[in-house]
């Protein structure tokens, strides 16, 4: 079922590599006009759950989300897959947006996405959409707007899946190590003629 | 103990110089607004209030969001009364500047005074609430004073913006009561456990004496909620709010100083004793009597007091009443 859209593959033969779904801390990701609070944190499913339909995220009055994903460290995001629910309820628009985490209703439309792509109606998890590598590096923020559905009152989403690179460079300003009582043995100096001297210990 | 980042919205339009809440509609808002914003810092030390002002010109941040309970109480003192409410630019303020919070964590929340009449229609106001709700802010609203007008509105309102039950809406009457003891035992200031709230801290270093101090504590209340129901029986049925302004009183005061929660209580029988006309207490060294020994309980917790010796002053008084006595009959 190829088309001709550079946009997304449908041969999604390396399904197990969506790893960036086991280094994304779920708590910490929130979802604007959700119906089931903290219903976003389940979908975010190891690639052989995807299929569950159990726990879905869908959306409240209208047929807009916002999915806000702060990542733990220095990612690189090279696709994604999006499982939608049917009877029109699946997203078929997708913008996404880098390093902003201010992102809510009101002002979405001052931001510029850095990519958009228009979806399919994908029940398999078949249809993964590429990244533009420029403008998905060295992200730690990622936010995720579905403006529009296939015409169902509300969107469902059943599953998102992100393939990427994750580094890890965390963004920590200083990385320290607190002893109680410093053993000597566990600091390992050449012993030099630079070496001052170890008896004074 | 949620995390939550709240801005409470104060009206100082000049519908708040009625008398109908004690001594003024703006004291008692300002009460209450320091029991609210008292509660949100001490239920969790990271949680952040912010105030701002729904009259006047426009509507103003006075304090932008702070952890700080004294700067933000300092803020709230300052409220001046002049101008009309304009609920619709105050919330749309008040979204923006909790969009715009340093701790993402923190649930964003209103809490909205609202005693003049609202001037938007009903389906502003709903188109309002939608956005808020869209956005997943929780709106509380303390609707008093201008309750005729505008309860129909803020219930439209508060349908909108409640999103699985995180939002409130209060309608206080007008009468006796006290504004911040009605807030009290609302959900707006519910903490959950939040009664003994400062268990947590006994609990950590001594499970032992938190739990027997629960215990009495527990006790305690039993015992006041029997006095107090004996007590509305014979008065037939006197106000339930002043006894509860009692019993809540009693509350906060269980949570900082054992003995003066004690000190109260003994009162609180004392005044009970007075209300009681019949009994036996028209005799007065049996009402002196009585009175005795409550004192001395009351003095055996107080340090540094001897209530023997008192005890012995008190006697010799009433042996020369005795004997004054004595001699009048003869």
């Amino acid at each position: 079922m190829a088309c001709n859209d550079p946009s997304h593959s449908h041969t999604v033969d390396d399904g197990i590599e969506y790893s960036l779904n086991r280094f994304i801390d779920t708590g910490v990701i929130t979802c604007l006009n959700e119906k089931v609070k903290n219903s976003v944190q389940s979908i975010f499913k190891s690639w052989e759950d995807r299929h569950d339909t159990k726990y879905f995220l869908e959306s409240c009055d209208d047929e807009e989300l916002i999915i806000n994903i702060p990542f733990g460290a220095v990612t690189q995001l090279k696709s994604i897959i999006i499982i939608g629910g049917d009877g029109g309820s699946a997203p078929s628009k997708l913008k996404a947006y880098t390093n902003n985490s201010n992102i809510d209703f009101g002002n979405i439309g001052s931001f510029t996405c850095a990519q958009e792509w228009n979806l399919h109606e994908d029940f398999e998890g078949a249809i993964s959409y590429s990244c533009k590598p420029t403008k998905f590096n060295n992200m730690n923020h990622l936010t995720l707007y579905f403006p529009t559905n296939f015409g169902s009152p509300t969107t469902k989403i059943y599953y998102i899946g992100l393939k990427g690179v994750y580094t890890n460079a965390r963004r920590e300003i200083v990385n320290t190590v607190y002893e109680a009582k410093p053993q000597i043995s566990d600091h390992k100096a050449d012993s030099g003629a630079n070496f001052v001297s170890r008896d004074l210990m | 103990m949620a995390l939550e980042a709240t801005i409470v919205c104060l009206d100082n339009s000049e519908w708040m110089r009625n008398g109908d809440f004690a001594p003024s509609r703006a004291e008692a808002q300002k009460d209450a607004v320091n029991l609210i914003c008292a509660s949100k810092t001490q239920s969790n030390p990271e949680s952040a209030v912010a105030i701002m002002s729904m009259a006047g010109k426009t509507p103003e941040v006075l304090v932008t969001l702070t952890q700080e309970l004294s700067k933000v109480l300092g803020g709230a003192q300052e409220v001046k009364i002049s101008g009309k409410i304009d609920f619709s630019t105050t919330m749309q303020i008040a979204q923006l500047a909790l969009r715009h919070r340093q701790n993402k964590h923190q649930h964003p929340r209103i809490i909205a005074f609202v005693g003049s009449p609202l001037k938007e229609t009903k389906e502003e106001l709903i188109q309002l609430a939608k956005r808020l709700k869209k956005n997943s802010v929780a709106v509380d609203i303390i609707n008093f004073g201008e309750i005729t007008e505008n309860t129909d509105k803020l219930e439209a309102f508060f349908n909108d913006v409640n999103n699985n039950d995180e939002s409130h809406l209060l309608t206080v009457p007008p009468g006796p009561h006290i504004l911040s003891d009605i807030i009290l035992q609302s959900p707006i200031v519910d903490e959950g456990s939040g009664q003994f709230g400062s268990e947590f801290i006994n609990a950590d270093t001594d499970p032992d004496l938190a739990m027997a101090l629960k215990l009495s504590l527990e006790e305690e209340k039993q015992r006041q909620e029997r006095e107090r129901k004996a007590r509305e029986e014979q008065n037939g049925g006197a106000p339930t709010t002043t006894a509860a302004t009692e019993s809540s009183n009693t509350d906060v005061n269980f949570e900082e100083d054992p003995e003066l929660a004690e000190a109260l209580a003994l009162s609180l029988a004392t005044d009970k004793m007075d209300v009681q006309p019949s009994t036996d207490s028209q005799d007065p060294s049996a009402e002196a009597f009585k009175d005795q020994d409550f004192l001395n309980s009351t003095l055996n917790s107080l340090p540094g007091v001897d209530p023997n010796r008192i005890k012995n002053e008190l006697e010799n008084l009433e042996k020369k009443d005795e004997d004054k006595k004595d001699e009048e009959k003869k």
